[in-house]
């Protein structure tokens, strides 16, 4: 059970930095996710918690203890690659019991057979012991990467994008299974992926990461219905959260948020209203709301907005539709039983509850708190 | 990719006056080791093979003085040796015969050698049995080759006059003539060296993607065009690397002309090196062979250099 | 139509491999020539090799090949006695002492110079790259005076170290090219399993570069072996290699063709055969890595 916490780090490959003050802090035991797109420093930041490379400033920090002068074989971290690195010159089993061959440790033959026994069993790979890693699928792969990781018993995990290169349906059985490891779920872990749908499953909390900075640190909950600006916003969720340009009316007792693009207005609650002045909104605002949170008012008249469907694309469990108003483009996700006639009359509310505010200027999100 | 990384690099950090050596995704983390450990750990290869720097400078030093074997004085007599050999006219002799073995050498070199690589390229039957005995004449020792040659090349009993008396040449004199010297000793470089030029093109043939071919010949080109248009332009980094390769190696030959006929007929085959030698431990003229070397040297240099900035801009096309 | 269609294309098909076939013969012909005349000319008997017109049909003979390696033989005609044998045994002994050397030290300063980032690292391999390409006698003229000075000359610890020039940067960049295939992740997550870097090097990287250090090894032996001038001039009758004793034959007045061609027969086979083995390596190491297939 470890505290890790990177303070301040910054790291340059020849002048350009990867890692641009980044910091934050996971609690004891935590299952700790890294979210961002490619080439946001995700790998960087788990390469320097490991101590494979240098940092050009700021620390790394485990239970207090600054580790920035110890070197990777000697920190008490497991790490699995996104690449696996599985040594192909030696079999499944050599490669799972690696870790407990490294000098000093002086374990006897007996007690790695029986330590690797219980991980491969754990991980289902027991039946694959003499194959080398060129004859495994990548799913068996992946498998003994997590088991060379735990045998380990490290005190801190750090996974670097486990899943990305497994199929789509391997992917969601391993989903599954991360979340039934217990050793992973009761130690330190740091997760790292680009996949927010893997990212608001496993994380107790996630941090969000571009161009070497945390940009937010929250639960799933928090990131998704409370992200602190835009980048964030679309970046979770699928489909796309829906950006409307808005300006805020008031005409007398009643405030609205005129939609001037889309040929309607949303009516303000007058508690939203006057938490609005009390941040200083801007007038000028873009508004955000998810598919999710848009639904269809049967009675068009007493509707919020009046739309024409456009497409419809039943998917499985859900169906998208996308539906016009006036100039803009809606994404509404709906029962995909309904049937729906292209070019029909819709009327629609938005959920007021859901409803994200934005400067259009520093995109940020006006209501959100600062962590 | 690579590609844009490797001279990204190469351009952000201005302190890097040459290519890097290796493409960034096989560079490892620093994290961890002492910042000294890879000069430690060069450090044995170093200590073997830098003192040749002593020698080097000896050379640049031995060129400016006056120093002979029979007249160990040294008088540094800073550039006058090398006004005297720009004025000599064995000198210019010495440029010329490096020049035009070299140039000759390396371009039948390279023709033959193309040719070579597209006929082993096909499949028959014969370019199946031939493609492991292309090696043959590039992996005997270069004096050795040229000793096989001086025995077939006599003018008495060598058999190669027995193909020529054929054709009414019976007693062609081969490298005792001053005539028929450079010819001869042209003739060993390229026995010896296409199967080097060949091996590389053929690599680079077969390594050459389908596509633009296919797309090519359903678009109704013709073997020649696609040949020219196609073919050549793809398999350039593969001819600049073997044919600068060669270039270098040539201009300063040694074992071939020196074991042929140490130089002669009279100075006929005095190249760079076979000139050095004879100056230096014939003559015993250690500062006109060390001057004649330093100029070898530059000439080397120039090209190499520009072997290696090509190369590593095109490794990441060649790999 | 179609038959006929078909017909000519094989026909076309079978004209065309015709040709590549005859050309493929006269170009091999003239590559492979003179190693067959010459091993033809190494069991000839003095008398059939001294004829003419040459004879392509002979009783062959072992003589030439007693010749030259009876230990110790005075030539009928001058006083120069070549111990061939001992030129064999002298190329072995420094060819494999000056490659082992080249591995001991070029396959970590290979790695070093591969995978570390760190200051002059660049100009530290271009250094070593730079042997290869300089005109010899550049700086043999002057190891041969400081030899003669220091007593190196015609020692094996002088070629030995000399040799070190051709060796070395064989040995550094084919490996450079090689450890770089090697990927990092491999070597971090050894680390990350609690293993040292020695012992990272030692379990994971050395193995896996296996292929590197045949290619290494078997291209610098056949530079070293069929190296001509470093013999020449720094070595003298206790450590003449093969190639410079073949040599010797020649200065004779009266040239033994049988025994020359004996010699060269003898001197060329374990190479030969050497790269029968190295085939494979071939490309990548006589470019020093820049091309790799």
């Amino acid at each position: 059970m470890t505290v890790v916490a990177v303070r301040n780090v910054v790291k340059s490959y020849d002048g350009a930095p990867a890692l641009n003050g980044l910091d934050f802090e996971t609690r004891d035991g935590e299952f700790f996710v890294l979210l961002g797109p490619s080439g946001a420093g995700k790998t960087t930041t788990l390469k320097v918690i490991a101590g494979l490379e240098d940092l050009n400033a700021g620390e790394v920090v485990f239970d207090g203890k600054v580790m920035n002068a110890v070197s990777p074989n000697e920190r008490p971290v497991g790490m699995t690659f996104e690449s696996y690195a599985l040594y192909p010159h030696f079999s499944v089993f050599e490669n799972l019991a690696n870790p407990l061959r490294a000098p000093g440790k002086k374990v006897p033959e007996s007690e790695v057979r029986r330590r690797v026994d219980k991980i491969a069993g754990m991980l289902r790979i027991d039946h694959l012991y003499d194959r080398r890693p060129g004859e495994l699928s990548g799913g068996q792969k992946q498998r003994v990467s997590l088991g060379r990781t735990m045998i380990r018993e490290p005190s801190v995990y750090l996974l670097d994008e486990p899943l990305s290169h497994v199929d789509a349906k391997i992917r969601f059985e391993l989903r599954i299974q991360f979340h039934r490891l217990e050793a992973l779920q009761n130690c330190t872990s740091i997760y790292v992926t680009h996949d927010y749908v893997e990212a608001l499953s496993l994380g107790d909390r996630i941090a969000i990461i571009n161009s070497g900075k945390i940009i937010q640190v929250g639960t799933p909950h928090q990131i998704y219905y409370q992200p602190k600006d835009i980048f964030i916003a679309r970046m979770v969720g699928q489909p796309h959260i829906n950006l409307l340009d808005a300006a805020l009316e008031v005409n007398g007792g009643d405030a609205s948020l005129k939609i001037p693009k889309g040929g309607f207005s949303i009516p303000l609650s007058p508690e939203l209203h006057h938490t609005l002045q009390q941040l200083d909104a801007p007038r000028e605002l873009t508004v955000g709301i998810r598919p999710l949170d848009i639904s269809i008012n049967p009675q068009v008249d007493k509707a919020t907005a009046r739309a024409r469907s456009d497409v419809f694309e039943p998917f499985g469990s859900l169906g998208l539709l996308s539906v016009k108003t006036q100039d803009i483009f809606l994404e509404l996700l709906l029962d995909p039983d309904l049937t729906v006639e292209p070019g029909s009359p819709l009327g629609i509310d938005f959920r007021e509850d859901r409803l994200m505010f934005f400067d259009p200027a520093s995109e940020k999100n006006l209501l959100s708190n600062e962590d | 990719m690579e590609a844009t990384k490797a001279s990204h690099s190469a351009a952000a950090d201005g302190s890097e006056k040459r290519p890097p050596v290796t493409s960034k995704k096989a560079l490892a983390g620093t994290g961890g080791r002492k910042k000294y450990l890879p000069y430690l750990i060069v450090l044995p290869a170093l200590v073997l093979t830098l003192p040749v720097l002593v020698p080097f400078i000896q050379s640049i030093y031995y060129s400016m003085t006056t120093y002979s074997l029979t007249n160990p004085v040294k008088h540094f007599i800073w550039f006058e040796n090398y006004v005297w050999l720009f004025t000599d006219p064995e000198f210019w002799n010495s440029v010329r015969v490096s020049f035009v073995y070299a140039g000759t050498s390396v371009g039948i070199e390279l023709l033959l050698g193309l040719l070579i690589a597209v006929l082993l390229n096909q499949e028959t039957l014969l370019s199946k049995i031939f493609r492991p005995l292309l090696l043959l004449p590039l992996m005997i020792a270069p004096i050795i080759g040229t000793l096989m040659w001086k025995l077939m090349m006599s003018p008495e009993f060598g058999v190669l006059n027995y193909f020529l008396s054929f054709f009414g040449a019976r007693n062609f004199q081969w490298a005792s003539a001053a005539k028929s010297a450079m010819f001869s000793v042209v003739m060993i470089d390229v026995w010896m060296f296409t199967p080097f030029i060949a091996l590389i093109l053929l690599a680079g043939l077969r390594s050459m993607p389908a596509p633009p071919f296919e797309a090519a010949m359903v678009d109704g080109a013709s073997k020649w065009f696609i040949f020219k248009n196609l073919t050549i332009p793809m398999l350039m980094p593969f001819i600049i690397v073997a044919v600068v390769f060669r270039l270098i190696d040539s201009l300063r030959q040694f074992d071939i002309i020196f074991g042929l006929t140490k130089g002669g007929p009279g100075s006929t085959l005095m190249n760079f090196q076979v000139s050095a030698y004879t100056t230096a431990f014939t003559y015993t003229k250690i500062s006109d062979g060390s001057a004649l070397m330093m100029i070898n040297w530059l000439i080397v240099y120039v090209i190499s250099m520009f072997l290696v900035k090509f190369w590593r801009k095109s490794q990441d096309r060649l790999s | 139509m179609a038959t006929s269609n078909s017909n000519s294309r094989k026909r076309k098909i079978f004209f065309q491999k015709l040709v590549v076939n005859i050309l493929l013969l006269v170009c091999f012909a003239f590559l492979l020539f003179p190693v067959f005349w010459v091993t033809s000319m190494a069991f000839k008997s003095h008398d059939d090799i001294l004829t003419w017109p040459p004879k392509f049909v002979f009783k062959p003979t072992l003589e030439n090949f007693q010749n030259i390696t009876t230990a110790v033989r005075t030539y009928r005609v001058g006083a120069v006695s070549s111990d061939f044998l001992k030129g064999f045994g002298n190329s072995l002994l420094v060819t494999t002492s000056a490659l082992v050397l080249s591995l001991l030290t070029g396959i970590p300063a290979a790695y070093a110079l591969g995978r570390f980032r760190f200051k002059g690292r660049n100009d530290i391999a271009f250094t070593f790259l730079s042997f290869r390409f300089a005109p010899e006698l550049l700086v043999i003229i002057p190891i041969y005076l400081i030899f003669q000075k220091i007593g190196l000359y015609d020692t094996f610890f002088g070629l030995v170290w000399v040799y070190q020039l051709i060796t070395m940067p064989m040995v550094i960049w084919i490996l450079m090219s090689y450890f770089e295939d090697v990927s990092v992740e491999l070597e971090q997550a050894s680390l990350v399993d609690g293993f040292s870097l020695f012992h990272t090097f030692r379990r994971i990287i050395l193995p896996l570069a296996k292929p590197g250090i045949a290619a290494a090894s078997l291209l610098a032996f056949i530079y070293a072996w069929n190296n001509f001038i470093f013999a020449l001039i720094l070595g003298s009758s206790k450590v003449q290699p093969v190639t410079v004793s073949a040599l010797k034959f020649i200065t004779a007045e009266k040239l033994r063709y049988g025994d020359i061609a004996a010699a060269c027969i003898l001197a060329a086979i374990p190479i030969l055969i050497l790269s029968l083995y190295a085939q494979r390596y071939m490309v990548r190491g006589l470019s020093l890595g820049a091309v790799k297939k």
